[in-house]
């Protein structure tokens, strides 16, 4: 296997795991009424996912060393390593194990503070991914901060909380399933739009030209754009159809539910795997 | 005028990003698919200031053998090359952008019979 495809690999399942755990800790976080058959296992899972996105981090971070050099072997290089280590990418990656540390520490505890903590978690972990790539140069980064940051927060909310809404839907009663789904509903429907608007507002400063959208780069903008399209299609159900559905402790619907949940979790992880292959083989302008 | 102000404004915010980029071959001597006597060196320019940290060349045919790269970042690298025989050449370059991301890039040459 290629060093870059190693790279790719470990970047998008290391995406997979830090939003899944930064999503956990927001979706506690925003938990409007308690829920005891669900919450343990809520915070064994966003801590389980923190500690597993620190080791993909970390392995991805010995990698770039391979990466320079184009070479497995090259990780091994002490210079190559030095220049890791005096590059953007290992105060990102400090600062993003500062986040996971944070969220799992907040996780284990419950009540405000625990909720603070893992938040600050999750707003330092997100803010360091302005700190590398594009955004961290550009003339323009007091724009390309805030609405990355925008669009991360919101790609947080949305992926972070399938899983929760899945065992929700599995292990509460009927009537605390549906409450928690109307509230995230109502805040999704405000939020997801931000979504598309933060990416097109991203691409459109990031882009050279329209002609841009043909190669490499933009095309698969493109393919996201559109894998965000099709992500509507069972979001629109669970809001509408299966989600209602669950208050009437209709079993039909809750498999529905879980089913349409299911579809979401995979667009999104496959929109973020799309993201691992953007962000490592291309850039705007080639 | 609200209007052509936010044009003017979107226009300039559009261009100054694009001022900024991962750092990408811009020239090189020689250019990529040039035919020409044996170079002693190649120079690389890219779009910005970025640390060169593999290079090889490969004739066809043969396996790609590995130059010493510069241990500093500059915008312009040099790098001495070895007696080249007539042949194919790819160059093939590894690089660390301002911005920490790691790019690649490969050009291509023929060194004609003497």
């Amino acid at each position: 296997m290629s060093v870059d495809l190693l790279s790719v690999a470990l970047r998008a399942l290391a995406f997979l795991a830090l939003f899944q755990a930064a999503g956990v800790a927001i979706f506690l976080a925003l938990l409007e009424h308690p829920l005891p058959a669900t919450e343990p296992a809520l915070r064994r899972l966003g801590k389980l996912a923190a500690l597993i996105a620190a080791l993909l981090l970390a392995s991805q971070y010995v990698l770039e060393a391979a990466r320079l050099s184009g070479e497995l072997s090259g990780a091994l290089d002490p210079d190559l390593q030095s220049v890791v280590m005096r590059s953007a990418t290992s105060v990102t990656l400090a600062w993003r194990l500062l986040g996971l540390l944070l969220i799992a520490l907040g996780l284990r505890r419950c009540g405000a503070a625990g909720i603070t903590i893992s938040v600050v978690g999750v707003v330092i972990l997100l803010a360091a991914f302005t700190l590398v790539g594009h955004t961290s140069n550009a003339p323009l980064r007091w724009v390309l901060s805030p609405v990355l940051l925008a669009h991360l927060a919101v790609v947080v909310f949305w992926f972070g909380a399938l899983l929760p809404l899945y065992l929700i839907s599995l292990r509460e009663p009927a009537e605390a399933s549906a409450r928690v789904v109307e509230q995230f509903s109502a805040r999704a429907i405000w939020l997801v739009p931000g979504l598309l608007l933060a990416g097109i507002v991203l691409a459109s400063l990031l882009l050279p030209d329209f002609a841009a959208l043909r190669r490499p780069y933009g095309a698969l903008l493109i393919v996201k754009f559109l894998a965000f399209c099709t992500l509507m299609l069972p979001a629109a159900a669970n809001k509408w159809r299966f989600g209602p559905a669950l208050r009437q402790g209709d079993a039909a619907a809750g498999r529905r539910f879980r089913h349409a949940l299911t579809v979401e979790y995979g667009l999104i992880a496959a929109v973020l795997c799309l993201t691992a292959v953007l962000t490592t083989y291309y850039s705007p302008e080639g | 005028m609200r209007v052509t102000q936010c044009v003017i404004a979107s226009v300039l915010l559009f261009c100054a990003v694009n001022a900024h980029a991962h750092a990408h071959l811009s020239a090189s001597i020689p250019q990529d698919g040039s035919t020409g006597k044996a170079p002693e060196q190649i120079v690389l320019t890219f779009s910005e200031s970025a640390r060169l940290t593999a290079i090889s060349l490969q004739r066809e045919g043969e396996a790609s053998r590995k130059l010493a790269v510069p241990a500093t970042s500059a915008a312009q690298v040099t790098v001495p090359l070895p007696k080249l025989a007539p042949g194919r050449y790819t160059l093939s370059w590894r690089l660390l952008s301002a911005d920490g991301h790691v790019t690649s890039g490969s050009l291509h040459f023929t060194v004609a019979e003497p």
